[in-house]
């Protein structure tokens, strides 16, 4: 992809230094629940099943580490 | 998505097969497209939106034949099928995809037509032939609705035409855009499961422990705690983010003043205003004071005053009757009658019609020998040397009424230098728009209290959740002690971790949904005024709403979202490529952390007149942001507009192209030649050729650069 020939003079960096704040696993845990919720394809999952994967997700964050 | 060709045939005002390329390099991807009124700029929009789309707004259904070339149709016999199409190359995450949709009719006989159908197909050429692959699943249609949303298409370019420019319908499309980009709705609903599911545990935690008694109390207790933290907590955040705004606003609007006085002490001359005008209202009080000790003494004075004054034209008069031995039985009435003659009456000032009419009443109803004994009196003490109490009283009077006519002139003179003073400084305050800088100054002054306030509700805040702190932390320990043993106590411990892990993620999403508004309006702020402000000519700034993160104009401390003369299309570009960077560095970061938010695509300009209703200042200052803002930039004008920007324009165009109008005599000879002459390099382009009579009119595309 060819750059646009403006300076991007915008910063969202401390957006990932919030989330880099925060231990690995929930780190991991927070960006799988984005993209169970809000990724592209997100819509079409039922809520029920969505849940599910996210109640998972949080059960994985809380084993040891194998 | 970036168009690299644009092919239209027989379709509509374009005849015959016309190719637009759109060339891009690192250097330029500016394209121009100049073309007189009615040669068909417009059409271009709409040719792309039936190509995309299939739809043309201004036709009915059953009337697709309409959309065929008028020169086409006309050639054909009945029986004939004709056709019309446009098709574009596309480039899309560095591949390229043709596409075109085609209109075809019968004839049925002459100037009636069947109503024609219309075919959408991926064109693949080789270097042997070209091959057409129809669109029957929709595959292709689906992914182009999915990279321009149709809905987007029209409020970019239709919308927002009848208001001001064909831009602000875009603004609200394009921020809905952001929001569907982003989920945001979804990152709600990730929030709240989050929370149905800490409920969950919560719940579980509850059952396992249904017949402890005291344990239970101890978690209940523990959670209603931990929910006033929680919404202490939250209250603190929002504190937190309003100081923030109303600072960033304070900042603002102290640097909006500052900029206003440039470095005047505006509210230090108000003050000198308010003392001077304080100080004048006190010398006219005084002044007036002395008019009315003035009057009152004379008024006490029984006349001296006059008799005063009135005494060395008397004595004159009555020494010169006297030498002439007029006798004192009509001593007054020569006296009145000299009087008369004088051009000064005995008081000293220039007689009136008035003045005279007096002086012969007196003679004719008052005149008699007191009277005239009077006269000699006055003669005689004219002649008396100071023993006469009239005169010690004169002396007297006139030495009081000579201190406060003193008084009187001074306090006039302070009257006229204050006057001229207040006069000064407000010439000085002339030179400022002063009820801007009132409100502005007020509306600081509305901050400081709010700032004050909001400090003041964070202390509170702070001292709160350190209490509820050390409760929860109580709590803790007395639910650990209380925890049941063993078996019970493991899974005991990892609900309750589960419980945690899920509230930490419900406040995390929380956080980051407010830490990333609190950034979007922070950043498009930022980005808008960079590119508006500098270039407001009358005050005007650009304001991004930190609830709708939508934009608007203020000025003189009104918010306005439609101004005319290319203010609103400057906002609204700015603000449309301030989001498209906002979402391309969002997905960055976002590709960092591993979350995919659906893909990012190149922006491009398509622009259909966007120096439409601007002033020249708004047209320069759009054209010069258009440069470099976008992967692609194609706009079209009218020669006027481009008269306003060629200078602009024309040394970073790579390619510029002309709508050449085809029109029959009897048109053309009521135009005015200057609406289709257009200035390029050293010569001018004329964009209107004349057709043989009662030919019907059409647009033939060329290139100019």
């Amino acid at each position: 992809m060819k750059a646009i020939t403006k300076a991007t003079h915008l910063r969202v960096d401390s957006m990932v230094d919030l989330i880099q704040q925060q231990d690995p696993k929930m780190q991991q845990l927070f960006s799988m629940a984005l993209n169970i919720f809000a990724s592209p394809g997100a819509r079409k999952v039922a809520p029920e099943e969505k849940q599910e994967q996210l109640r998972k997700a949080i059960e994985a964050s809380v084993e040891p580490r194998s | 998505m970036i168009i690299k060709q644009l092919r239209i045939c027989d379709f509509l005002t374009y005849p015959g097969e016309q190719v637009f390329d759109f060339p891009n390099t690192d250097d330029s991807n500016l394209i121009i497209v100049l073309g007189p009124g009615n040669s068909g700029k417009t059409t271009l929009i709409r040719a792309l939106k039936f190509l995309l789309y299939g739809k043309f707004d201004s036709v009915k259904p059953g009337e697709a034949h309409t959309l065929i070339n008028n020169h086409t149709k006309a050639a054909a016999k009945p029986g004939e099928i004709q056709s019309g199409w446009v098709e574009a190359t596309i480039e899309h995450n560095e591949e390229e995809l043709c596409l075109r949709r085609t209109v075809r009719a019968a004839m049925i006989r002459r100037d009636v037509w069947a109503a024609g159908d219309i075919v959408f197909e991926q064109v693949i050429r080789d270097h042997r032939r070209t091959h057409f692959v129809p669109d029957h699943q929709g595959v292709f249609q689906n992914n182009i609705r999915t990279l321009v949303p149709e809905t987007l298409f029209d409020a970019f370019y239709f919308q927002g035409e009848p208001l001001d420019g064909k831009l602000l319908g875009g603004v609200t499309a394009i921020r809905h855009s952001l929001s569907a980009f982003l989920h945001e709705d979804q990152w709600e609903e990730a929030e709240q499961e989050a929370e149905s599911i800490r409920s969950g545990y919560v719940s579980e935690i509850h059952r396992l422990n249904a017949g402890n008694e005291k344990y239970q109390e101890l978690l209940r207790n523990q959670e209603s705690w931990k929910h006033l933290l929680k919404n202490q907590q939250n209250t603190l955040a929002n504190n937190h983010e309003e100081l923030k705004r109303v600072q960033a606003e304070y900042v603002a609007t102290k640097n909006m003043l500052d900029e206003l006085v440039k470095g005047t002490d505006i509210s230090a001359l108000s003050r000198q205003l308010t003392v001077r005008q304080h100080d004048l209202d006190d010398a006219q009080g005084k002044r007036q004071r002395c008019e009315e000790a003035i009057c009152r003494l004379v008024n006490e004075s029984l006349g001296i005053p006059f008799l005063l004054s009135a005494m060395p034209v008397a004595a004159r008069i009555l020494i010169q009757l006297k030498e002439q031995n007029v006798i004192p039985a009509d001593l007054s009435e020569r006296f009145v009658d000299r009087v008369i003659e004088q051009d000064c009456c005995v008081c000293g000032t220039k007689h009136t019609a008035q003045t005279r009419a007096h002086w012969l009443k007196y003679k004719e109803k008052t005149l008699s020998v007191d009277l005239n004994r009077g006269l000699s009196d006055l003669l005689s003490l004219t002649h008396n040397t100071g023993t006469h109490s009239f005169l010690r009283k004169s002396r007297d009077l006139q030495v009081e009424l000579g201190k406060f006519r003193n008084l009187r002139g001074q306090h006039i003179v302070k009257c006229q230098e204050l006057q001229a003073l207040i006069k000064s400084i407000e010439d000085q305050l002339a030179k400022y728009p002063v009820e801007e800088i009132r409100k502005l100054g007020v509306h600081l002054s509305t901050l400081s209290d709010q700032r004050e306030k909001l400090g003041r509700d964070v202390g509170e805040c702070d001292v709160s959740i350190k209490g509820l702190t050390a409760k929860v932390a109580e709590l803790n320990k007395q639910v650990d002690k209380a925890r049941p043993k063993g078996a019970a106590a493991n899974q005991q411990g990892k609900l309750e971790r589960l419980r945690d892990r899920a509230e930490q993620l419900r406040d995390l999403i929380a956080q980051t949904r407010q830490f990333l508004h609190g950034l979007f309006h922070q950043i498009l702020k930022a980005s808008v005024s960079q590119d508006y402000d500098q270039v407001a000519t009358d005050g005007s700034k650009a304001v991004v709403d930190y609830e709708t993160l939508m934009p608007a104009i203020e000025r003189d401390g009104a918010r306005s979202k439609n101004l005319g003369g290319g203010m609103s299309q400057l906002l609204a570009l700015a603000y449309v490529v301030a989001l498209s960077k906002l979402r391309r560095e969002l997905h960055q970061q976002m590709q960092q952390l591993q979350i995919g938010l659906g893909k990012i695509d190149d922006q491009s300009f398509i622009l259909d007149s966007p120096f439409d209703k601007a002033d020249p200042n708004y047209s320069k200052a759009i054209a010069r942001f258009l440069l470099g803002s976008a992967r692609q930039t194609v706009i079209s004008m009218l020669p006027q507009q481009w008269n306003l920007v060629r200078d602009i324009f024309e040394k970073h165009a790579i390619r510029i192209y002309g709508l050449r109008l085809y029109s029959p005599p009897e048109r053309v000879k009521h135009v005015n030649r200057d609406d289709f002459s257009f200035p390029v390099g050293n010569t001018h382009v004329d964009l209107l050729a004349e057709l043989p009579a009662n030919e019907t009119a059409y647009t033939k595309l060329i290139i100019i650069k």
